[in-house]
């Protein structure tokens, strides 16, 4: 078996001349499970779409196993696809939406009945074979399309926003049952969610997008915790940003000196800053703590505007002295009471909880 | 009177109109004299003894065959432009759109007179009688089977056949195995229209027949010239009880009126 499942190099794909994706290299190693991450247009369901082989690239090559499949269309692709609105055969019973794949592999007639009740059974869904897609609700529908999809054993299995059309309790649920079956199976998966929960809950790896390009490509901790670009850092997860001016340049990599209205803070530049140069720092809104530490390197002052009030935390809203507002997150663990509406607080974080971006112009 | 009243009562009144006419030449064909008089007088079975004659059996099998030929071959070719104008975006794509729906905005008169002048300027003649009339009923069932089937294209669940290949599918057998199963009732209502519109067609089939080679209603329009006797009555009924009867057929195998009225079903 090939180390790597999928490799897209310098994919390209225009639409009416605008990039929509452009130039994206890529590499899903066997077994892993990689998402596409970004918001609608960033070019995520082109890519996916491309893999398919139901867009032709304007550029680059798409690797599946190792071997070229830039001349082979969609039905040689040996891929399987798991569609937001499940896009079962409605007038199939169960059982033989699931043995489709098989049929048209001409597998032998014995064995596409074991495998396609081995595969109703993966999915929880032994004994609902005879019933019409039509009969199942939206969970069961989702999961027959899973069984459709893995029982031909696929190279990759695409799920496009496969979780989109559940309810929350049911989504939660699919979720994990997914990864349940990509580490049971050790299938190469790779989907598309414009949800970044989902893509935290489920990823090795998340492949974030925006205009067409990859932003960042890491593990869920590494995406959240050390956002490589300003969009990343806002697209993941809620972050407060605080304009400043740098007063110290340095190289990518380097320690620079910004100056903010919550002090001087000395940070690790992700990339190179000049002297005078508008940035923004970030900082999410779970590592600012109501608090006067003299030794934290942010500090803030400012008004508590309002609470909202979510059931295992409660987001403040803080007007800073500057005018900014920035949101502080505090986990509901039975402490003391926050401070009320209106109140003058000071606000803390320490430097590692600090990251510096180019501000947008 | 309640709106609900009022709809009912305009409802039983076009039923009436459609239905009175139909009751009344029906029995009319069961006169024992020789004129149509209504109510009937005295009960006799000679008249539909006539309308069994081969004189009239010829071309009601002619406009069978007629309409039979000539709605599969809409059909056929409905399927094909319902797929290139609901798939392709191509030059001259409105055109052709405008052109296959054409016919249904035209008076039959009209493209009756045009299809004669077309034949008779090419020079081809020999084409009267069937192959001319099925020309011309093609170009005017093609509108039906056209749509029908279009629509059919429009509301097939979205990415269906994109999930059949991806399961290996080659188009042939997408084709095969989904699209054309998921649009079959709407085609079937297609060839159902075509075949009733060729068969009740009058205005375009006036100006194609030649004599042997006559459509059942122009055979009636042309008896009527010696006043409308008993027969024609029997007559009548059989071209009204054959499509009749194969709408409940077709209905009955295909729930062809599931595409027309819905399903009834949700979900």
């Amino acid at each position: 078996m090939a180390d790597n499942a999928v490799e897209l190099i310098g994919l390209s794909k225009l639409f009416a001349d605008i990039p929509a994706v452009d130039r994206i290299d890529l590499t899903v190693a066997t077994g892993e499970f990689l998402t596409l991450l970004g918001p609608s247009g960033c070019g995520k369901t082109t890519t996916l779409n491309m893999i398919a082989g139901f867009l032709t690239p304007d550029a680059g090559t798409i690797r599946l196993a190792g071997r070229s499949v830039d001349r082979l269309p969609s039905f040689r692709r040996d891929i399987g696809i798991v569609f937001q609105d499940y896009a079962l055969f409605p007038h199939m019973s169960v059982a033989d939406n699931v043995a489709f794949g098989l049929k048209m592999r001409r597998v032998a007639k014995p064995e596409i009945t074991r495998r396609v009740a081995e595969a109703l059974d993966l999915v929880h869904l032994s004994g609902f074979g005879e019933r019409r897609p039509m009969a199942l609700s939206g969970g069961q529908r989702q999961r027959v399309a899973l069984a459709r999809a893995l029982v031909i054993q696929p190279t990759v299995l695409l799920l496009d926003e496969p979780l989109s059309n559940l309810d929350l309790k049911l989504r939660e649920e699919m979720r994990l049952e997914i990864t349940t079956l990509q580490r049971r199976l050790g299938i190469t998966m790779i989907m598309v969610t414009h949800d970044q929960g989902e893509a935290l809950a489920v990823s090795d790896r998340i492949a974030i997008m925006n205009k067409g390009r990859i932003e960042q490509l890491g593990d869920a901790h590494s995406v959240y915790e050390n956002p490589g670009s300003r969009f990343v850092a806002d697209f993941i997860g809620q972050t407060n940003f605080v304009p400043g001016t740098v007063r110290e340049g340095t190289q990518a990599g380097g320690e620079c000196t910004v100056t903010t209205e919550a002090g001087n803070l000395t940070l690790l530049a992700p990339q190179a800053l000049q002297a005078g140069a508008k940035v923004e720092i970030a900082v999410r809104p779970e590592r600012l703590r109501f608090a006067t530490a003299a030794d934290a390197a942010m500090q803030l002052s400012g008004t508590v505007l309002r609470h909202v009030y979510l059931g295992d935390h409660t987001e403040t809203h803080v007007r800073t002295t500057a005018g900014s507002v920035v949101v502080v997150r505090t986990g509901n663990h039975g402490e003391a009471p926050l401070p009320a509406e209106n109140d003058t607080v000071a606000l803390a974080a320490a430097a590692a909880d600090c990251r510096v971006f180019t501000a947008p112009a | 009177m309640k709106p609900w009243h009022a709809l009912c009562a305009v409802a039983a009144a076009v039923y009436l109109f459609i239905f009175a006419p139909i009751v009344v030449t029906a029995s009319v064909s069961f006169n024992a004299g020789n004129l149509s008089r209504f109510p009937p007088v005295g009960f006799s079975l000679r008249w539909w003894r006539e309308a069994l004659d081969p004189r009239w059996l010829q071309p009601l099998t002619f406009s069978l065959e007629l309409a039979a030929i000539s709605a599969i071959i809409a059909t056929l070719l409905g399927l094909l432009l319902a797929f290139g104008l609901v798939r392709h975006r191509f030059p001259g794509r409105d055109l052709v759109a405008t052109l296959s729906l054409g016919p249904l905005a035209l008076p039959a008169l009209v493209t009756g007179i045009a299809l004669l002048q077309i034949l008779n300027m090419a020079g081809i003649d020999a084409l009267y009688g069937f192959p001319a009339l099925v020309i011309g009923h093609v170009v005017i069932c093609l509108p039906f089977t056209v749509r029908t089937a279009a629509i059919s294209l429009q509301a097939m669940p979205a990415r269906v056949e994109q999930a059949a290949y991806s399961l290996g599918a080659t188009p042939i057998e997408v084709l095969l195995r989904v699209t054309l199963p998921l649009i079959k009732s709407g085609v079937f209502a297609g060839t159902v229209f075509a075949f009733i519109q060729s068969f009740t067609d009058y205005s375009v089939s006036l100006f194609l027949t030649k004599p042997g080679a006559s459509t059942i209603s122009v055979t009636i329009l042309g008896f009527l010239d010696y006043g409308f006797t008993p027969t024609l009555a029997s007559v009548a009924v059989i071209t009204l009880i054959v499509p009749l009867a194969l709408i409940a057929i077709v209905q009955h195998y295909f729930r062809v009126g599931d595409f027309i009225y819905g399903s009834g079903r949700h979900g």
